[in-house]
């Protein structure tokens, strides 16, 4: 044993000089620069003569940075990571490389830096492919138009303002009004689904995304899921480039012919950063101290979710970005910038919120553009009516104070609307799937649930959906299969309706 | 429209191309007074620095700065500054030197923007780096 160990000794100690003794001396001459101005995240740097846009550039200690600013004489660069201990005098060196982060499978049910370093504790990532950060968008002839949809098992999104596979749809609302709420119900319906997603927390409290990966983990929803975090103690430069990070991960998956969603939470925080590194910078500001670029900031970004053709695989990337609106403000500068880049947008109000509706959606005011063609044909059926049903409602809301005075018609119609309000509350963490959706807006839509009081209709809803997944679980299958009302189908879920509804009034 | 001190120097290195030193000299003193009068007189340092390096370029004047352990000796220094005038096509090599016993051994050699560490220090740490590995 003793002697195996000196053995083993020796043996280690014989390659140790074998590796040194076939080490290559070489002296490579590198390009540098000399920091001659650092604050705030930023450096202005002199020499570095061959710089590009966006280089990454290496700071002593092993900091590295990006060129941003490529002036006469100088080179502008943010800072990625620690700034304090970088000084006047301090040598830069040019890497030759455009910044750019790992990316792979191994990257899923992980949290890391936007420089794709692991931040959870489960140990480091490796892997031998790198995306640059910033890549131009995918051209025309590579795109196809949205048709297939994404469940984000939120009754009122799926039915009224549906989103499509590689759309655009903007989450849009005051603080605390659950915009990311609706965002990660999303991510906790793809389980078990053929959708990845990856949750980009641009600034954010990490307490809140500490909470954000507790939830999506007890909903076993961080199996499809990369969290990419540039907290709200990260320097400036690491929230601008999180987003871009967090879309060139999703680009390797879209390379490779899958479905991803991305979350861009929040997008308001994402031109605050560059706000502030662009003061620095010194460039000049424009309205609310905004750079020149600030739209061509957030339309580059989201231009990179696209819908591939089956020529190039046929992947996507859908977005949904976050904006956080001050006092219900959507004409502030970020919030229409954003809008008018996106294909529609959420609307959350804080008056609907307080008033018990949640998800506090404005149906209104939230529009899809891609629409009804990114609905399964079962879900569109529904939907057009429900649509049509809250539209009267609204028009015929400021009536219903006068009560008995109204028209039976009339009536009818502003009953009906209150119990559609009243089916489109759903609790948080609780998505629905496609079909019990369907089933659902069905007996709403076809005078079902006229009789049922209105109070009453969310205990109605609970005991028809634990009804629908018992008894009724092969007409769900059937819609879930088919993804349409085809006779058959409709004639069985009648059947199940009123089936339900016998022992239910046999019950109470 | 505001004259950069890149316009300066290469318009001062234009006007006393060529010209005697007593020339020269009056060239070199118009232009302080026309700084002056500009309200640039803050540029001359730049101005200069530019100066120096239009200059080095056009006489083939390659600066060069060597960091060693030890003083180098002559015929060390010879052998740099033939390897710069190699490297750099230059026909004149201005050698500063400087000692620093902390990179334990070799030359550190800067020219310009570029840097080429021979020193034994950073052998050292590439071979650190590799080990790790």
């Amino acid at each position: 044993m003793e002697k195996n160990n000196v053995a083993g000794k020796d043996y280690i100690i014989e390659q140790l000089k074998k590796q040194i003794q076939n080490f290559q001396t070489t002296a490579q001459t590198e390009k540098i620069g000399t920091v001659i101005e650092v604050g705030d995240g930023v450096a202005k740097i002199s020499g570095l003569t061959d710089a590009m846009a966006s280089e990454m550039l290496e700071f002593p200690g092993g900091v590295y940075g990006v060129a941003l600013n490529l002036e006469e004489g100088a080179v502008g660069a943010m800072i990625l990571g620690d700034y304090t201990g970088i000084k006047e005098g301090d040598i830069v060196k040019s890497t030759g490389r455009i910044l750019s982060v790992p990316v792979g499978e191994m990257m899923i049910g992980r949290v890391v830096s936007p420089l794709g370093v692991a931040i959870d504790g489960k140990g480091e990532i490796v892997s031998d492919t790198f995306y640059p950060v910033e890549k131009i968008a995918p051209g025309v002839i590579t795109r196809k138009s949205v048709s297939v949809p994404v469940q984000t098992g939120i009754k009122a999104i799926d039915a009224v303002i549906p989103v499509g596979r590689g759309q655009r749809e903007l989450i849009i609302g005051d603080r605390q009004t659950g915009k990311t709420a609706v965002a990660i119900d999303t991510i906790i319906n793809q389980k078990g689904q053929d959708l990845i997603c990856i949750y980009v927390a641009i600034g954010q409290k990490e307490s809140k995304v500490s909470r954000i990966v507790a939830e999506l983990e007890k909903n076993g929803a961080m199996e499809h899921t990369i969290i990419v975090v540039a907290g709200a103690s990260d320097p400036a430069a690491l929230s601008f480039i999180s987003p871009y990070a967090g879309c060139a991960m999703g680009e390797y998956f879209l390379d490779k012919g899958k479905d991803v969603l991305i979350i861009y939470d929040d997008l308001s925080k994402h031109a605050w950063a560059y706000r502030q590194i662009s003061l620095i910078l010194r460039r000049p500001p424009g309205r609310e101290a905004y750079p020149g670029d600030i739209f061509y900031l957030h339309s580059r970004l989201l231009e990179r979710s696209a819908r591939l053709n089956e020529d190039f695989g046929g992947g996507s990337i859908t977005a949904l970005p976050i904006i956080e609106t001050q006092a219900g403000d959507v004409s502030a500068y970020i919030p229409t910038n954003v809008i008018s880049i996106t294909d529609g947008q959420i609307y959350l109000e804080t008056d609907l919120f307080y008033k018990g509706i949640r998800p506090a959606l404005n149906v209104g005011l939230s529009v899809s553009r891609v629409g009804s063609a990114a609905q399964t044909k079962a879900m569109k059926k529904v939907a057009g009516k429900l649509r049509l049903d809250l539209a009267q409602f609204r028009e015929l809301e400021a009536f219903a104070q006068f009560g008995s005075d109204l028209d039976e018609n009339t009536r009818r119609q502003i009953e009906r609307g209150r119990r559609t309000v009243e089916i489109l509350k759903q609790d948080q963490y609780e998505p629905m799937p496609m079909a019990q959706q369907v089933a659902i807006l069905y007996a709403l839509t076809n005078g079902f649930m006229d009789d049922v009081v209105v109070e009453k209709v969310k205990v109605w809803e609970n005991d028809f959906q634990k009804y629908m997944k018992s008894s009724g679980k092969a007409v769900l299958d059937m819609i879930a299969e088919k993804k349409e009302l085809s006779e058959e189908v409709v004639a069985s879920l009648e059947k199940a309706i009123k089936e339900f509804k016998e022992v239910y009034q046999n019950g109470n | 429209m505001k004259i950069t001190a890149t316009q300066y120097a290469k318009a001062l290195y234009g006007s006393v191309e060529n010209k005697s030193s007593q020339e020269a000299d009056v060239l070199v003193e118009n232009f302080a007074k026309l700084l002056q009068k500009n309200n640039q007189l803050k540029l001359a340092d730049k101005v200069m620095e530019i100066f120096s390096t239009l200059y080095n370029a056009d006489q083939g004047i390659v600066e060069a700065s060597v960091v060693s352990a030890q003083a180098l000796t002559a015929e060390a220094r010879v052998g740099v500054e033939n390897f710069v005038a190699k490297k750099y096509g230059a026909k004149e090599v201005v050698l500063t030197q400087s000692v620093d016993a902390k990179i334990k051994g070799g030359i550190i050699l800067r020219v310009g923007d570029e840097l080429m560490d021979a020193s034994i220090l950073k052998q050292l740490s590439n071979l650190k780096a590799v080990l790790i590995k």
